[in-house]
């Protein structure tokens, strides 16, 4: 995987045919069969009840948890070939959680470096990085500050700026407005679907809110661990 | 964000927790100052008294395992004398015996020489000659049994005029006597035996060759240079090895408490490294950061150790005066640095256990707990 120059990259093409997973022994079936396809470039929503299975379809996108049956292939290669989960992760990937999980005893700022440990970049091109990002969701002024200080919007756009600091070409969002008020909501979204550093990744996002879904492309229902094609 | 640090903002997350840990590995390290200082100490002590008298070289029987056994014939001793290079020789007769509770009192028989006078640091009255029933002790003796010169000593059942008082600087000579060598091998029944010989060698003789030559002349002898005289004797080494073990064992077992720390802690933490990894972290990253964290304790822990050990050394200070003649436990500056790298070095011990469960967790699943 040769990492094209950050003006360019662009989204990656996303197919998942019949992925599924059930947890205690089949006992409970989170996803029984998911098909998905999203283009370069392209944001789809999904949307379901409660329980329905849709943080463990995104688990399975990011390769943390390995489907048990079905395939999933990113820009034509099957996920099983790309390497570590890790890997994918650290140069595809960018997550926002269900619940903002920044380290409450690091800085915002510190937070939002820790996707680049390890990335070629040097000292001062992640710090430049992260104050464009930080800036550009309005925290500069709050780069010093612990996470575990920080209110629930200002976490969420935090872990936001996080999920974009590696420039990733595929975003998965669960709920990421899920607690935020209307106006960092829309503050947040805006820089979602249009990351500062360019780039038009593509991007999955899970909501319960149909305003929000109507920002994406396409909305895709999601029902008992169903999501059909 | 390295991964340095996160483990250094980990350490100062919970001071408490943390400051047990660094004196945790204090205390192991201060023990290892402490055991291998000793075993240092101990044996400087026999390099030192070969300096003493003024000798290069140290013949005894070969493969004897300790100095105080007396195995050299009075006709060796004659032998090595005529030996071609060899300026003086100073058969040593020593023994061991109990003086009021020490019971490592060393008794040195030798006949003294004016240039060993000399060397002494310091010395009250003189040392007894040749033949005579006289004793000089030491100074830490003497003010421990309460001898000064003009008075006696009972020494083995003898009743010995003391004669001088002296201080040499080093702990088996200070804490102990000098005889006569043939009264010393008298009182310990040793016949014309003695334990070794200290041998001067002349101007221009290269003492390493000289101790190879004799010890290829003489089959039943060992020559060495002083320097390398105690590593000859087999208790010693093993003395030293035990010790040494003791010092190891000491940085393994506060290592292990401080696994069982981060343990506990990982209970805490684990859905931090579930977060690393969901964002991409190695496993091996997120290992290091708990290696560096203990590698954070273990060197704060190596740099307390000397102020731990004295401050131990203190609260058993009675304890030390007892032993002081034979091994004396303290501090030595000259081995930090191999503390804090042996510290350093036992410290992945630390955290083995806790960086193993650690990237072992599941991060999807862990995620998960509340
Ligand atoms: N690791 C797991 N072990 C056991 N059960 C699990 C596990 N992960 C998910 N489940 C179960 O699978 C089902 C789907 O969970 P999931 O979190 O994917 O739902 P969701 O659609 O994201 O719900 P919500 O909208 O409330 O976030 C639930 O019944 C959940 O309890
Ligand atoms: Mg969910």
């Amino acid at each position: 995987m040769i990492p094209e120059p950050p003006s360019l990259r662009r989204g990656v093409h996303l197919l998942a045919r019949g992925l599924g997973r059930s947890f205690e022994g089949g006992l409970v079936p989170a996803v029984r069969r998911a098909d998905l396809e999203v283009q370069p470039g392209e944001a789809v929503a999904i949307m379901g009840p409660t329980g329905c299975g849709k943080s463990t379809l995104l688990a399975m996108l990011a390769l943390l948890e390995p489907p048990e049956v079905g395939e999933l292939v990113l820009d034509g290669v099957p996920a099983a070939r790309l390497g570590s989960g890790e890997r994918v992760r650290r140069e595809l990937v960018g997550i926002v959680f269900q619940f903002h999980y920044l380290l409450p005893h690091l800085s915002a700022a510190e937070n939002v470096l820790l996707p680049l440990a390890g990335s070629a970049l040097s000292a001062q091109q992640r710090r430049e990085r992260v104050a464009e990002l930080l800036h550009a969701l309005g925290l500069e002024h709050r780069a010093r500050t612990l996470a575990a200080r920080l209110s629930g919007g200002e976490r969420q756009l935090v872990a936001l700026a996080r999920a974009l600091v590696n420039r990733p070409r595929l975003i998965l969002a669960d709920e990421p407005t899920g607690a935020v008020d209307s106006a960092t909501g829309k503050l947040l979204l805006d820089h979602l679907f249009a990351p500062a550093g360019g780039g038009t990744p593509s991007i999955v996002l899970v909501t319960h809110d149909p305003a929000v879904a109507g920002r994406a492309h396409r909305v895709l229902p999601m029902r008992d661990g169903v999501l059909p094609a | 964000m390295s991964f340095f640090r996160l483990a250094w903002c980990n350490v100062w997350r919970q001071p408490a927790r943390s400051l047990a840990c660094t004196l945790a590995v204090g205390m192991g390290a201060s023990f290892y100052l402490i055991f291998t200082g000793s075993a240092a100490a101990f044996l400087e002590q026999f390099e030192r008294m070969g300096r003493l008298l003024g000798a290069e070289l140290v013949v005894h029987r070969s493969r004897a395992t300790s100095p105080w056994s007396a195995t050299l014939t009075a006709g060796e001793v004659v032998q090595l004398a005529a030996v071609e290079g060899v300026r003086r020789v100073h058969p040593v007769a020593i023994g061991r015996t109990d003086v009021l509770g020490d019971h490592f009192f060393m008794v040195f028989g030798l006949d003294p020489s004016a240039a060993m006078a000399a060397g002494l640091r310091q010395l009250d009255g003189r040392l007894p000659p040749p033949g005579a029933q006289e004793v000089a002790v030491g100074t830490f003796a003497a003010r421990r049994l309460g001898l000064a010169v003009g008075g006696t000593f009972d020494l083995m059942g003898r009743r010995l005029a003391v004669v001088g008082v002296y201080r040499t600087g080093h702990s088996l000579l200070d804490h102990g006597a000098i005889l006569p060598l043939g009264l010393a091998q008298e009182l310990f029944n040793l016949g014309d035996h003695v334990s070794f010989v200290l041998a001067a060698t002349r101007e221009g003789v290269d003492p390493s060759r000289m101790a190879e030559d004799i010890s290829a002349i003489y089959s039943g002898l060992e020559a060495t240079t002083t320097d390398m005289w105690v590593s000859m004797y087999g208790q010693f080494q093993l003395a030293r090895s035990f010790l040494h073990f003791l010092a190891v064992l000491c940085l393994v077992v506060a290592m292990v408490s401080v696994s069982a720390v981060l343990q506990l802690a990982l209970l805490a933490r684990a859905r931090e490294y579930a977060i690393l990894r969901a964002l991409g972290w190695r496993r091996a990253t997120v290992g290091v950061v708990i290696v560096a964290e203990v590698g954070v304790f273990a060197v704060l822990g190596a740099l307390l150790a000397p102020l731990l050990g004295e401050t131990l050394l203190l609260a058993v200070g009675p304890l030390r005066a007892e032993s002081a003649g034979f091994v004396a436990p303290h501090v030595n500056l000259r081995l930090i640095p191999e503390t804090l790298l042996a510290t350093v070095a036992a410290s992945p011990l630390g955290a083995l256990l806790p960086a193993w469960r650690a990237v072992r967790l599941a991060p999807a699943r862990t995620l998960r707990l509340p």
